[in-house]
């Protein structure tokens, strides 16, 4: 009985190759149907039904009541040969068998002591015994239905390593019959591992083929009826690359660069660097840069670690144009790049990279890098305005230490450079990083005509960050009368209502406001608000500011006071008499 | 649900030949989308969209420690390593210390310790920030989802939810906060977002006139293959998508609004920012006079203040809300907005807060507590009504919405000649689903499919059986019938009986979180209370908390 899946959508998107047919079979449960169609699939030769199924069997082999389908898969394959499908039943049929290392404590009774010892045991959610249809012949063609009460939902658990074995069976039998096709499929076999599926050592020993394929020679590892097991006193910390067949991995080093890229599996591409490091040595000494090029694509860091320590003796490398250089430049292992970065400088002048490109190379998030560029484009001079605009964007550099050398170059060459003026200066001041904006900020200060300038204090009022802002209200006093008024409210209102810091610039907030309600008292209206939020603030410190610096405005501006009295009528405001009563 | 994101380039802030470009890449696997116009005032927009920003990136669930056997082994191992160090150490310290002449620390070691240790947090600071900003796979772990934006007729809309399931933020721009001569193409899509965008988002300024896009460039173009083509598959879970949908659907329910002046928003957060409660009640507490300023009480310290802004509501009453650490996100906000608005649901019901701003609002939209636990969503399907929707009615809304991108409610029943009460059992729907939004300022529904197809029970996943079950007991059982509710030391005993259960029982504190039960139903007895409360304890919970009668079978709508 089909469950969600519908016996006619399968038939219907199979004529058709529709790609939902995948989905429908996944869904499906209806296992003679699946069963009858096995050998349709299997011998169908459209590219988009053989993708399908073979993404079907990478998907695993353990659906509902799929066991028909497979089985007449695993046995097709077998049958017609095809060592492509093997090679992923072989993957797919490594995760059938299931073990857990178990602890169990022995006492013996003799030495009137306890042992503790591990043991790999059976996962037992898998079924075991015999299979449910074990015995059975087909009736009429059809498979043989279980009887009541012996129907298993997925394989028993001796089915599995049947299945298991039997799929290495057929690799090993092929190695001598055909090596070649022996090793393409053995490669295709590993390119399909993934690490998902090898987190554990014991998942690592449960994948039968796997260990066969990499460590079948190894001495710390015995094979025995349940799996793989570890000889005893031995760990798996030593384990060391002794694959089946060792003399058709040694003949060439292309598969395994293959792997090194391709492989989803850092067991497997680990297996690929020592085999090169140990077969392949001499190879490894007059790579071709394209090939090391290729390593390098890979997402791996250790991978990419690898080829870097490759690229010094690779040829061909001191012909790489620049723009190769810099696609290389992007990759983003901290290990590889150092080396890369010692590479380019050796084989690259610097005059043969361009301003922009330095620049793109300096705002890098790589500390190598951005510290090389910015080296680089210190050394040359700046020409024009254009040029030192461009080179401002030298205050965006994530890298820190190359910020911290790029702040320097741009104070010493931007203090000596005559066209420098303020809108310049307002992109240090704009920068996201605080370093660089207290260089921004000593600069102004230092710089009489920059201290004034009233673009900058502009720049200085819109600003997001905290720091910008304390020094604004710090040396307002020195410029109040020359800025608008709209800036230097929109700082006071962020001051004063910064939820998450700011305690001391709000109390120096706080006064100017007072400050500017008695010098100016036609702004008093607009301002009183600002000073009430820290009247009704829940912070005694900020109650108290608020407080003092509303009664000596009010005392200092008769004409404020007349406005309290209305905005606020609960606050009474009295002269105290000298001997502190109230008069 | 496994999400298509496909995008052309990043999101970036480029330097334009007039000012600065704010370019944001969409989903191009979703429709067309775009829009061009220049912003009036990009200072507001900075503090707006980082207000979103600080939604988007929030989680403030509670991190428990791995309690699994290997990090125990491994603690047990580090505490021995060291202790075998430290005697080492002290051993050796001793006899150095010992064979020397006795001799005073320098007089600046505190101040020496201070600097270094104060370059190590900095360092370690920054390194965590490096992280976030730089790598893709931590970013994703922080936001689940790219945000989205809506091209809307007369607003432009930014949306995200945290990655905590507790937090809604969108921001709402009315276009005449654009100068004239927008281009446009109106729908929702999602927009590449990133640390860095954020980052470059705060250089805008008032003398770099700012244009904001959604870039159509990439639906002209064959952009498989290009280099800055980049496809991502994205597993959301189907919690993360049920909670955004709930808290827009919660917008649709009827509320109170409170009013509240912003030196009343910025003495909570102030005092929230630095003061911790290390005991429960840790609730905000609204109560609400007609005719007089709403008063918030923070409990535990029970320290209040007032609103500031008239309450015109019906009655008297209090309602508390939690989770308020949340409101941090509106910190940036406080100096542009006018005012803020409160829509509270109930005790322990979402809460929505609009940051009203000259040209925009900002809507922060909260679950009833930051651990949004599924058992709260069996009381906001309750509020929603009963009433099964009917999925031809649904399927006619969702058309009709589709083709008018904004409706009145009861337009919407005129028009297609339907029952009010139905249209309002479709929309909550349609809204849980992820495809309406009720704009309650302007009073229309949005249509706004927060994905490219409907968020339906199959692709969400069932919902919780126990929660199923207390649904149907309030739906025809009629509720709990209590016996006893008291106070037992700082508990709240509730005796009752739910359906065919007698003396059920269920203790709770202050916050209304279950701490002790008791039922003889058979979840109970297996379970206790360890993967949840069973059927029976959520529907007198339910009762006694949120105060459903049996008798609400029908929904009552925030705009009827």
């Amino acid at each position: 009985m089909a469950g969600a899946g519908s016996t006619i959508a399968l038939s219907t998107y199979f004529d058709a190759g529709d790609p939902r047919f995948l989905a429908e079979v996944e869904k499906s449960d209806a296992a003679l149907v699946l069963g009858n169609l096995a050998l349709r699939w299997l011998g169908d030769r459209r590219p988009e039904l053989r993708r399908m199924l073979l993404e079907y069997v990478d998907g695993g082999l353990e659906r509902p009541n799929h066991q028909p389908l497979v089985k007449r898969l695993f046995k097709g394959a077998e049958a017609a040969r095809d060592h492509e499908l093997m090679a992923h039943l072989l993957v797919a049929c490594d995760r059938l068998c299931r073990r857990q290392l178990k602890t169990v404590t022995r006492w013996d009774w003799t030495t009137r002591s306890a042992s503790i010892e591990q043991h790999l045991k059976q996962d037992k959610r898998i079924p075991r015994g015999r299979a449910p249809t074990a015995g059975m012949a087909p009736e009429n063609g059809q498979a043989p239905r279980p009887k009541r009460g012996r129907h298993f939902d997925s394989f028993t658990y001796s089915t599995r390593r049947y299945l298991v074995r039997r799929a290495w069976r057929y690799l090993r039998e092929l190695s001598a019959q055909d090596p070649d096709a022996y090793l393409l499929a053995a490669s295709t076999a590993l390119q399909l591992y993934q690490d998902e599926h090898l987190q554990t050592p014991t998942q690592l020993l449960d994948s039968w083929g796997l260990v066969h394929l990499l460590y079948h020679h190894s001495p710390l590892l015995e094979p025995a009826r349940a799996g793989w097991t570890v000889h005893e006193g031995q760990d798996l910390a030593g384990l060391q690359p002794a694959p089946f067949r060792p003399e058709l991995w040694a003949r060439s080093p292309e598969p395994l660069f293959d792997l090194l890229v391709r492989a989803r599996a850092r067991t497997v591409r680990l297996f690929a660097m020592e085999q090169l490091r140990s077969a392949h040595a001499a190879a490894l000494q007059q790579l071709n840069f394209e090939v090391v090029r290729r390593i390098l694509a890979s997402h791996d860091p250790e991978v990419q670690t690898f080829a870097a320590s490759l690229l010094e003796h690779a040829s061909g490398v001191a012909l790489l144009p620049v723009e190769e250089w810099l696609k290389l430049l992007q990759i983003q292992n901290p290990a590889a790049l150092p080396v890369l970065c010692e590479q380019f400088a050796r084989y690259v002048a610097p005059d043969r990279v361009s301003n922009p490109q330095l620049l793109a190379l300096a705002t890098s998030p790589a500390g190598p890098v951005a510290s090389l560029a910015v080296e680089w484009l210190a050394a040359r001079p700046i020409k024009d305005v254009t040029d030192l605009e461009a080179r401002l964007a030298l205050v965006r550099i994530p890298a820190q230490v190359a910020r911290r050398a790029a702040i320097q170059h741009l104070l010493a060459v931007g203090q000596a450079l005559p066209y420098i003026q303020a809108k310049h200066l307002r992109e240090l001041l704009d920068a996201p990083f605080s370093d660089v904006r207290d260089a921004g900020l000593e600069w102004m200060a230092k710089e009489p005509r920059f201290a004034k300038d009233l673009s900058l204090w502009a720049a200085l009022s819109e600003t997001p960050y905290d720091d910008v802002r304390a020094v604004f209200l710090g040396r307002l006093s020195e410029m109040q009368g020359n800025l608008p008024s709209g800036s230097i409210l929109r700082v006071w209102t962020s001051v004063i209502l910064a939820v998450h810091r700011g305690n001391r610039a709000k109390a120096h907030a706080v006064r100017q406001v007072a400050e500017r309600v008695v010098s100016s008292p036609a702004q008093a209206q607009e301002l009183l608000p600002l000073l009430q939020v820290g009247l009704r603030s829940l912070r005694a410190p900020e109650r108290r500011g608020a407080l003092a610096a509303l009664t000596r405005a009010a005392f200092l501006a008769p004409s404020f006071r007349a406005l309290l009295g209305v905005a606020l009528p609960e606050l009474k405001l009295e002269p105290l008499a000298l001997d502190g009563r109230s008069p | 649900m496994r999400v298509d994101l496909s995008y052309l380039g990043r999101s970036e802030v480029r330097s334009a030949a007039d000012g600065l470009e704010l370019s944001l890449s969409p989903n191009l696997s979703r429709g067309r989308v775009f829009f061009d116009g220049r912003v009036k005032d990009p200072i507001r927009y900075r503090e707006a969209m980082s207000a979103l920003h600080d939604v988007v990136v929030s989680d403030l669930r509670y991190k428990k420690r791995s309690g699994s056997a290997a990090y125990l082994a491994y603690l047990e191992a580090q505490k021995q390593e060291e202790a075998a160090l430290s005697k080492q150490v002290r051993a050796e310290t001793k006899a150095e210390a010992l064979s020397r002449q006795p001799k005073v620390p320098p007089k600046d070691l505190e101040k020496r310790f201070r600097a270094m240790h104060q370059k190590y947090w900095k360092a370690r600071r920054e390194w965590a920030n490096e992280l976030q900003r730089t790598d893709p796979e931590m970013w994703r772990a922080l936001v689940p989802c790219d945000p989205v934006i809506t091209v809307a007729p007369d607003v432009v809309f930014f949306e995200g939810f945290a990655k905590d399931e507790s937090a809604y933020g969108c921001l709402l721009i009315d276009r005449d906060a654009f100068e004239p001569g927008a281009a446009e193409g109106l729908g929702t899509t999602n927009v590449d977002y990133s640390m860095a965008l954020y980052e470059s988002i705060q250089t805008l300024r008032t003398y770099r006139p700012t244009r904001l896009t959604v870039d159509p460039h990439g639906f002209d173009v064959k952009v498989e293959g290009l280099p800055e083509h980049r496809e991502e598959k994205i597993d959301l879970p189907g919690s993360w998508l049920k909670g955004f949908g709930q808290i827009t659907a919660a917008m649709m329910l009827p509320s109170r609004t409170v009013r509240l002046d912003v030196p009343a928003v910025y003495a909570v957060l102030s005092f929230l920012r630095r003061n911790k409660e290390k005991q429960g009640p840790r609730s905000l507490s609204f109560q609400l006079r007609p005719g007089q300023t709403p008063k918030l009480l923070l409990e535990p310290w029970g320290l209040t203040v007032d609103g500031g802004l008239r309450y015109d509501g019906p009655a008297e009453e209090t309602i508390k809300v939690w989770g308020r650490r949340r409101l941090m996100a509106l910190s940036r906000l406080l100096p542009l907005a006018d005012h803020v608005e409160v829509r509270l649901l109930g005790t322990g019901l979402p809460s929505i807060w609009t940051v009203v701003m000259p040209g925009a609002r900002f809507i922060l939209g909260l679950s009833g507590w930051t651990t949004n636990d599924w058992s709260k969503g069996a009381a906001l399907d309750l509020l929603g009504g009963l009433d099964a929707p009917d999925p031809l009615t649904t399927a006619r809304i969702a058309e009709h919405l589709q083709k008018e991108r904004l409706v009145k409610p009861g337009n919407l029943a005129m028009t297609l000649a339907l029952d009010p009460q139905k249209v309002g059992a479709s929309l909550f729907l349609l809204a849980k689903q992820g495809q309406v939004i009720f704009d309650f300022a302007h009073g229309v529904h949005r249509y706004r499919p927060i994905l490219p197809v409907a968020m339906t029970p199959e692709l969400l996943g069932p919902d919780h059986p126990e929660l199923v079950g207390a649904r149907e007991i309030i739906a025809h059982k009629g509720g709990a019938a209590v016996s006893r509710d008291e106070a037992v030391g700082k508990l709240r005993l509730v005796v009752g009986k739910v359906g065919d259960r007698t003396d059920v029982e269920l203790a709770m504190d202050a916050d209304g979180i279950i701490k002790q039960g008791r039922c003889d139903c058979s979840y109970f007895y297996t379970s206790k209370l360890r993967k949840g409360p069973c059927r029976h304890l959520l529907v007198l919970r339910t009762t006694v908390l949120e105060g459903l009668r049996p008798s609400a079978k029908t929904g009552r709508w925030g705009w009827s």
